[in-house]
């Protein structure tokens, strides 16, 4: 037995069966009539110890005192004298009893302190702890379980039948589904499980619309033959934890979407469809149009049938930029606007016929955030949450994070869009840099390719171009080191310097050496390569003189036979004295003159570059015209190269196409061309 | 010194085939430095053998080793013809050792080789 405290209601107990013996002893010792003390004692026993026990447990002792005391005085009567250690032994066996009565009576003051202290802490508890009995009805629930279920009190909430319970919310699992009650532990435990995993619900309260995320955990209280008695549900709140997760996963993957591609419209769709359905029933973007309408770009929504529906919706009731409210306010004003409940009477106020009320108010909306897409200080759009089948009802946490969302949307359109301006303006000056159309050149024919590297935002360095001169006509095919912005400006430079001197300095030589001094008089080097081949005719001949300056030579096809024309000399700005030793040929009929630019070399395949030799040979086998040429060798790079095309490629082919025509043209010829050549 | 730049490139057209990653290994021999690029020297890599020039710093003799040289095109080019300009300026001996077949058929179609010192060995440029 433990130690008796002082105050414990044992001492009394044993005070009392003590003084009931010594005053039986004393009663013995002085009077002589020993049996009938000892009756009235044992019964007197009983009586003190129900001063100090409780009523049911007093009984029982006083009915075994009585018992005892009958027996005794039974024993005394017959026995007549009676041993006083005996009838001692049966006084200490009541004390005994009462004793007993009052320890009956401590441990079950002691058990009710603890069930009570217990009901304070579990009643206490921040997490919602519910008890359902075997049949699943609820037998206890703390405080916090009430104001998580919205009831004012435990006892509100045990009053309200289970059913009315779960109807009050609307309850999905971790995974969007509507939550079946199967699945809840609570249920499960009844139902024989052990230890069913705990069970994440998002509920929201159809009543207030706010939005709770529930971890849910139960437990088994067993009965001694093992059966299970009691369900304990352990209920914790996680909202904050989900809400900052969703908030972080949502902008990390709205991140990732808007960075993965420069088509800002599909990355926003897929923006609107990450944010349905855990942060709202609808997200849509829409954006201003030069036209005045508000164009809806994306919209998502779980149900596909509701996004055709708001795809016809927006088709047929278009929005005005200048209509007062809605999308078209956020974008005038960069202001965001958050309506946590949506009256009817706005909808009402709202201006809309018969039909489009009728349509709206089908979709049961409820709450709804507009928010800016802003870009550089200018809003360019807004994006709009809307929740209607779920219930919810917006929070400044939403607001918050739609805000930011809108503002990352507008970063990556803005992005999306300068992107689109530079390749626009990149593919302009491309074209620029190439002439519009070849002009024709009497008594030839002509064929061109162009294939620009990489990106269409990559302003090549690769050029062509045909123009006449006076000795006649020129065909030049050049390349600029490098790419981008410099090269395009420089190609530009080479082409049209190239243009006015041939023209104006009478020998091409002549704007070869123009074009390396103006090269040269730039401050960083700038370095370029041209292959140019002046088409003469004159008394019926027609010749070709070819001049390299840095470049691969020209390649003249004549009955299959493909050789390399042109004397090699230096690229143009590199040396100030440079010069170029032209070459030549008599065309008798027949001859494909082919120019091109390294990139036609320099072309990947799987184990090598296209080369020098790979391209005669594609030139011999090609059929017999310009067009035929330029084609075999668009063809056989196409068929060779592995990979991304690494360079810009040109490629301009020629012959003389009749002998007769236009044989007036200037009769200087290419006797002019060795002024320069020196 | 070996440095190692990956072969990936910052405008997104790396070449075709599965190149070894470039490295240019920069060696000083007295009063010679040997810049040696190893693969393809293009756009994607050339601003990296310039480096390697620059951080080699000043030597009365520069040695650039073609041998490694896979392929050059025209900002290879334009970084020899820079390298001949700054030795003019600076008074130092710029000598190349010659590449393979299609490393020199770039520079005779390019007109350049009758401008530059080519070697055949690294060690014919150091011993003079």
């Amino acid at each position: 037995m433990t130690r008796l405290a002082p105050a414990d209601p044992r001492w009394l107990g044993l005070a009392a069966g003590l003084a009931i013996v010594a005053t039986l002893a004393a009663a013995d010792a002085l009077l002589d009539a020993p049996g009938q003390i000892v009756i009235a004692s044992v019964v007197v026993a009983p009586f003190v110890a129900a001063l100090v026990a409780p009523p049911r447990e007093t009984l029982l002792v006083g009915a075994a005192a009585f018992a005892t005391a009958v027996a005794s005085a039974a024993w005394n009567g017959n026995a007549g004298e009676t041993d006083y250690w005996v009838r001692l032994g049966i006084i200490a066996a009541g004390t005994a009893l009462a004793v007993r009565s009052a320890r009956v009576r401590e441990v079950s003051t002691e058990l009710r302190s603890v069930e009570a202290q217990m009901t304070a802490a579990v009643g206490n508890l921040a997490e919602a702890v519910t008890v359902q009995d075997a049949d699943g009805t609820l037998v206890y629930a703390n405080e916090a379980a009430a104001r998580a279920f919205g009831f004012r009190s435990s006892h509100e909430l045990l009053a309200t039948p289970p059913a009315q319970i779960v109807d009050r919310f609307e309850s999905f699992t971790d995974d969007g589904a509507p939550l079946a009650v199967e699945r809840l532990p609570g249920r499960r435990v009844l139902s024989g499980e052990r230890d069913p995993e705990p069970l994440t619900v998002r509920a929201i309260d159809r009543v207030t619309g706010e939005e709770r995320w529930r971890q849910i955990k139960a437990s088994s209280v067993l009965d001694p033959s093992g059966r299970v008695q009691l369900a304990v549900n352990i209920v914790e709140d996680i909202t904050e934890v989900k809400r900052a997760e969703l908030t972080q996963r949502l902008l990390a993957q709205a991140g990732e979407v808007l960075a993965s591609s420069l088509d800002y419209e599909r990355t926003l769709q897929q923006v609107a469809e990450l944010a349905v359905p855990e942060l709202a029933d609808w997200c849509g973007v829409s954006m201003p149009e030069a036209n005045g309408l508000i164009r809806q770009v994306a919209v998502a929504h779980v149900d596909p049938a509701k996004v055709e529906f708001a795809r016809s919706f927006s088709a047929r009731y278009p929005v005005r930029s200048s209509d007062p409210t809605g999308a078209p306010a956020v974008i005038r004003e960069g202001r965001s606007e958050m309506i946590a409940e949506i009256p009817d009477e706005l909808l009402e106020q709202a201006g809309l016929d018969p039909e489009q009320l009728e349509l709206i108010r089908s979709l049961g909306m409820r709450s709804v955030i507009i928010a800016p897409m802003v870009a550089g200080g200018r809003t360019i759009g807004a994006i709009s949450f809307v929740t209607s089948d779920s219930a919810r009802i917006f929070t400044n946490a939403d607001l918050e994070l739609a805000e930011e969302l809108g503002r990352r949307a507008g970063t990556a359109v803005e992005n999306s869009r300068l992107y689109t301006e530079r390749s626009h303006i990149a593919r302009t000056l491309q074209a620029s840099l190439l002439p519009d159309e070849l002009p024709e050149i009497p008594g030839f024919s002509l064929a061109t390719l162009y294939r620009p590297a990489g990106e269409e935002n990559w302003v090549g360095g690769d050029f062509y171009d045909t123009f006449e001169v006076p000795a006649g006509w020129l065909v030049v095919v050049g390349d600029v080191a490098g790419r981008g912005a410099d090269a395009a400006a420089l190609t530009a430079l080479a082409r049209f310097t190239l243009r006015t001197g041939a023209t104006l300095l009478d020998t091409p030589l002549a704007a070869l050496a123009h074009l390396n001094a103006e090269l040269l008089a730039r401050s960083g080097m700038a370095l370029v390569s041209v292959a140019c081949a002046l088409v003469t005719e004159r008394d019926g001949e027609a010749s070709v003189t070819v001049m390299c300056a840095g470049h691969p030579p020209p390649i003249l096809v004549h009955d299959g036979v493909a050789e390399p024309i042109g004397r090699l000399g230096p690229l143009l700005g590199a040396f100030e004295d440079a010069h170029w030793d032209p070459v030549s040929v008599t065309l008798t009929g027949g001859e494909v003159l082919t120019l091109f630019t390294d990139g036609v070399l320099d072309t990947h395949g799987a184990d090598e570059r296209f080369g020098e030799e790979r391209l005669r040979a594609t030139l011999a086998a090609a059929g017999g015209s310009p067009r035929e040429a330029v084609d075999a060798i668009e063809a056989a790079l196409s068929g060779f190269e592995v990979g991304e095309q690494a360079d810009d490629t040109a490629v301009v082919a020629l012959m003389r196409s009749h002998v007769a025509a236009s044989a007036g043209r200037s009769g200087q010829g290419h006797a002019e061309l060795s002024d320069h050549g020196g | 010194m070996i440095r190692a730049i990956p072969s990936g490139d910052e405008h997104g057209d790396s070449p075709a085939e599965p190149d070894a990653p470039f490295l240019v290994d920069v060696r000083r021999h007295g009063a010679a430095v040997v810049v040696g690029p190893q693969g393809d020297v293009d756009m994607a890599t050339v601003t990296a053998v310039r480096h390697a020039i620059a951080e080699a710093g000043a030597a009365p003799t520069v040695v650039l080793d073609l041998r490694g040289v896979d392929f050059l095109d025209t900002s290879g080019l334009q970084l020899v013809l820079e390298q001949r300009r700054r030795a003019e300026a600076e008074g130092f001996r710029l000598v190349l050792v010659r590449g393979h077949g299609g490393v020199q058929r770039l520079f005779d179609i390019a007109g350049l080789t009758p401008a530059l010192t080519f070697v055949d060995d690294p060690a014919e440029a150091l011993g003079r």
